[in-house]
């Protein structure tokens, strides 16, 4: 297992010859300080996708945004901010393939420490919420699926795809594979 | 052949995941590993 992420230098022969590759990697607001949200979202992403791009040039990349990601870094939400710079960073890197995942809340499908109220509260009123506004969650697993299966078997879209959570709840739905 | 060239003759992938510690990480982990294709 790889911690530090800030260099990602050893990790160049383990990424070779990879064909794909899912970035998950990332920290909730509040968590961290602003400083260290930047590092996570922005600089380890840039990190990783700067030594998979030299070690697999050829390789797909699925990255875990986020909804509201501005790539326009205007937004007055740091993870807006970061996010959007991310997918800037990987949309530049120079893969074949970025499919860029913004999904809006993340149903955690089974129990967890919610990391703050707002989230408790989310996961309380979700059976509701998802009737009333199914384009605004979108189940960790399902999510999940719908990242690898863009990495491994491509989406048929153009070289750098953003997906909404209409999107990828769209994916989800013409998904072949079950989940197991 | 190598490794990775027998993986990809049997129609297998190379598949990495940063995060799957996480919670969407470690369902794309469970999805992935039980995709036959899918080589970790």
């Amino acid at each position: 297992m790889h911690r530090d992420f800030a260099d990602c230098s050893s990790l160049a022969d383990t990424l070779s010859g990879q064909d794909a590759a899912v970035f998950c990697l990332g920290a909730y607001t509040g968590a961290v300080s602003d400083a260290e949200l930047r590092t996570i979202t922005v600089d380890y992403t840039v990190e990783f996708a700067r030594v998979l791009r030299g070690s697999s040039p050829g390789a797909a990349f699925s990255f875990l945004s986020g909804n509201g990601a501005d790539p326009t870094g205007r937004s007055r939400i740091p993870f807006a901010r970061y996010k959007g710079e991310a997918e800037n960073a990987l949309l530049a890197a120079g893969f074949p393939h970025v499919y860029i995942f913004r999904p809006a809340y993340i149903y955690p499908v089974e129990p967890r420490k919610e990391p703050n109220f707002s989230y408790r509260l989310l996961r309380a009123i979700y059976p509701a919420f998802r009737i009333l506004f199914p384009n605004q969650v979108i189940r960790a697993d399902d999510l999940a699926r719908a990242t690898v299966d863009a990495a491994v078997h491509g989406t048929g879209e153009h070289r750098g795809a953003v997906f909404e959570n209409r999107d990828i709840r769209a994916m989800i739905e013409s998904l072949q594979t079950p989940w197991p | 052949m190598t490794a990775t060239d027998q993986e990809r003759a049997s129609g297998q992938m190379r598949l990495v995941i940063v995060g799957a510690s996480g919670m969407v990480g470690g369902y794309a982990l469970r999805y992935a590993l039980e995709n036959a294709t899918v080589t970790m």
